[in-house]
């Protein structure tokens, strides 16, 4: 059996990241042309204000949902003392810790409702509810001591502050363990990953709840932290195959990575496919049965009138056509077979978040999503910014990592 | 080549059941195992006691058959499902729950679901099993006790007489490695069952049809004895069940109303939908209450298709898919012999065809004095119910049409 002195077998030369100064430059060059683009278009267009609050939380989310699946993946690994994925984890944590940062591209939203906005959280002015739905008011008015500008703003910053908290004492110790190769501090992170994955499950669900289910404030669904959950962590997975495959290419993690890892990876997808169509259909059929009109508005701004398509999409594109296409060891196995999959889901999260947000803004018209676009290339930009900030000049892999012999030798039966 | 073991005395006649040759590690296994199979032999097994990675590569095995195995039986499971679902719901005892369709995907779902884990699991199991030709009741490895050692520390490779090569097995496996090559003995266990064991598998079986036949006679034998109720809270629940009465209320019916002033979420305001009892033209009945007798709405094909559709969700179960008043809740009643069962109303009798359009849309909203209950809640808007209304105009049309309603052209020659 393979023995756990070979530490030094790691070819330094393979895993150690450049500053990435052209990526970082072009992703700022990304940030700033989305959000030029985005802020002239929604200057020109009939009530363009409230077109790009809706679009902006859309792009935001995409990656704000990426860093959920990366802290989380983190968490997994140190929780379940895993061995096949230390050679993949250190890009876990850097995408773990551009979460606070992109989560503060939602402030001004936040600010928004703060001041008494009710153009995307429409809770936020109770007078505009009084006066064009006076029947749902008391609804509102039910809601108000939790969807609250100022109770807001403090659950904004508590997610913001236990976010970097978390990625930072797990990146930190990660890249101190590069230095001194101290297994111990594997230990006290396995301890510490316990109670840290409650705080991750309440957080990410109180923050879903917030930022796209209070949307439509009048509605409720007790399983709607899973349903983001679900979707943010296979759309990690998928990120996380392509990310592997792309520093592979540029020549880095050469000989660490096989196709073992890039099989777990897969398989991981494939069992979130299925969690996340599981998820959604439990939502979706309990809802549909008991048939109560204030729980099924929701679904008829979704599957009645335009959105209908974009749900017939979700339940082929997300459900039946990825399952079968990931079901064989040897796709996931392929290189293609998983950089195709993978691509194929992080579409079908954007697609997704879309469905989830923007019948709140209009679900009588579907439009070509430009200014959602735009949106989601200036959050991509500071996204991929900071990711790459967070991964230059240090190792691409955990060099001295007390499980790395375990996952370099790592075959799946 | 090591020592040949002398086979025991018992069935020195049977020719041997394979050969066993071990090894001390598991690198010259690995090795042995690749010149095995660069060799040619064909059917052969490599035992170990642990999991060695790269052995199956080593072995030359072929990726298994089972997955498609499982697939297909997963398959099979969601259409048995699907078949089951259309079969007891839609087709052989239609029963509507909760007004949806006897056939609906969401509500099949779950069972779909279920059935599909199952098969496939069972796929699975049993598949692994047969593909590896289990169970066997003996094997004669393990009766020789060098084998033994295999679980602990030694290495084996075991050759079939079946493999083509296995003349030469014995002489191949010396040169490639291993410390000692043996003769399998033969398997000395009779290969026919002991009687006693088909005594007892006939008792068992006889023992287990004793409650299906308890089951069949039941089925066919009635008893004086009042049913078991194994959960009585369950079976007399504390509530009203629809059609009774309730003391506690002043009409006695412990079916409420929805409260005054009700609108639903999709209610149609315009009032002239809602005014049954005034419109164009208008007639007061025996009553004396004043109702339309027009139309409000355009009559098209797709409101008589969404009149049908609600008609034999709300009014087949007792007006009957033909509107005769013989659904199958009256039939049901009738078989019971119900005291004091109204009969629904035949929508061809003359009284029923002499009814206005306006009080066929009261009696849907507010309910018949007999035991027809409202449905307004259940058809929330103007237009379903108008819908319905149309629905059974054209059935009472299709009952009772004359000649002169065929087209022009169409009407059949006075017979002389």
């Amino acid at each position: 059996m393979s023995s756990h002195s070979s530490h030094g077998a790691v070819d330094l030369g393979a895993v150690q990241a450049p500053g990435f100064e052209a990526g970082r430059k072009l992703s700022l060059v990304a940030a700033v042309v989305g959000l030029a683009g985005a802020l002239g278009l929604a200057a020109v267009q009939e009530g363009g204000w409230r077109h790009l609050q809706f679009a902006w939380l859309f792009g935001t989310m995409f990656f704000v949902t990426l860093g959920f699946g990366g802290l989380f993946f983190v968490l997994l690994q140190y929780i379940t003392r895993a061995g096949w994925s230390v050679v993949v984890r250190r890009i876990a944590e850097h995408v773990m810790s551009t979460l606070p940062m992109v989560t503060l591209l939602l402030l001004p939203l936040v600010i928004l409702a703060m001041m008494g906005n009710g153009d995307l959280f429409t809770w936020a002015n109770l007078d505009k509810i009084r006066d064009h739905h006076p029947e749902e008011l008391h609804l509102y008015e039910h809601k108000a001591a939790y969807l609250n500008g100022t109770f807001f703003l403090i659950r904004f910053a508590i997610y913001v502050a236990i976010w970097m908290a978390m990625a930072r004492y797990f990146k930190s110790g990660s890249l101190a363990q590069d230095q001194d190769g101290d297994p111990v501090r594997t230990l006290r992170m396995q301890r510490v990953a316990a109670p840290c994955t409650l705080l991750f499950a309440l957080s990410i669900t109180f923050a879903a709840v917030d930022f796209m289910m209070s949307l439509d404030a009048p509605w409720f669904s007790t399983i709607f932290g899973v349903y983001v959950f679900a979707g943010s962590f296979l759309a990690f997975m998928s990120f996380l195959g392509l990310m592997t495959q792309r520093f592979e290419n540029k020549g880095y993690l050469r000989g660490l990575v096989t196709p073992e890892h890039y099989h777990d990876i897969g398989k991981l997808m494939f069992a979130f496919v299925f969690f996340w169509s599981y998820i959604a259909f439990s939502q979706f059929v309990l809802y549909w049965y008991a048939d109560i009109p204030e729980e099924t508005l929701w679904f008829r701004h979704r599957i009645e009138g335009p959105f209908k398509d974009v749900s017939l999409v979700l339940l082929f594109g997300h459900i039946f056509i990825p399952f079968l296409g990931l079901l064989s060891r040897h796709v996931k196995r392929n290189r293609f077979g998983l950089k195709f999959w993978a691509i194929w889901l992080l579409v079908m999260q954007a697609v997704d978040l879309f469905w989830l947000i923007m019948p709140n803004y209009d679900s009588h018209h579907l439009h070509w999503p430009v200014l959602e676009l735009l949106c989601l290339l200036s959050a991509g930009g500071v996204f991929t910014f900071f990711f790459l900030g967070s991964a230059a000049n240090h190792a691409l892999t955990p060099v001295k990592d007390p499980r790395l012999a375990e996952s370099l030798a790592f075959e799946n039966i | 080549m090591g020592t040949v073991m002398e086979a025991p005395m018992s069935n020195q006649d049977k020719a041997p059941a394979g050969v066993l040759a071990l090894f001390d590690d598991v690198d010259s296994l690995l090795d042995a195992c690749r010149r095995m199979r660069d060799a040619g032999y064909t059917r052969w097994e490599a035992h170990a006691p642990f999991p060695v990675h790269g052995l199956d590569k080593a072995a030359g095995i072929k990726p298994t058959v089972l997955p498609w195995i499982v697939l297909v039986c997963g398959l099979t499971g969601t259409g048995c499902a699907m078949l089951m679902q259309w079969w007891m719901n839609a087709h052989d005892y239609k029963y509507l729950i909760s007004g949806k369709p006897f056939f609906s995907v969401p509500a099949n779902v779950p069972v779909a679901f279920e059935m599909t884990i199952l098969f496939a699991s069972f796929a699975a199991f049993f598949g692994m099993l047969a593909l590896n030709r289990f169970p066997r009741w003996s094997n004669p490895l393990f009766r020789m006790p060098e084998f033994r050692r295999v679980t602990a520390d030694r290495f084996a490779i075991v050759v079939d007489p079946a493999d083509p090569k296995f003349h030469a097995g014995a002489a191949f496996l010396g040169e490639i490695g291993a410390k000692q090559v043996l003769p399998v003995p033969a398997d000395p266990s009779p290969a026919k069952f002991p009687v006693w064991v088909h005594m007892v598998g006939s008792l068992v079986t006889m023992a287990a049809l004793i409650p299906v036949a308890l089951i069949i006679r039941a089925h066919y034998v009635t008893s004086p004895n009042p049913p078991i109720h194994v959960v009585p809270d369950m079976d007399f629940q504390w509530k009203d069940k629809a059609q009774t009465s309730n003391p506690t209320f002043a009409d006695g019916r412990a079916m409420r109303k929805a409260v005054a002033g009700t609108v639903s979420v999709d209610a149609d305001v315009d009032p002239n939908l809602l005014s049954y009892q005034s419109g164009k033209s208008t007639m007061v009945d025996a009553t004396g209450t004043t109702y339309r007798t027009d139309f409000p709405l355009p009559v098209t094909k797709e409101l008589l298709a969404l009149g049908e559709m609600k008609f034999g969700v709300y009014c087949a179960p007792c007006h009957g898919g033909s509107g005769y008043g013989d659904g199958p809740v009256h039939q049901r009643a009738m078989a019971l012999e119900t005291a004091g069962w109204i009969p629904p109303v035949n929508f061809h009798a003359e009284t029923s065809l002499a009814l206005s359009t306006g009080r066929l849309y009261d009696s849907i909203v507010n309910g018949v004095r007999g035991n027809m209950q409202s449905y307004a809640s259940q058809l929330p808007t103007a237009e379903e119910r108008w819908a319905v209304v149309a629905f059974i105009r054209a059935l009472q049309r299709s009952q009772n049409a004359s000649t002169s309603d065929l087209p022009q052209g169409m009407q059949p020659k006075e017979i002389k």
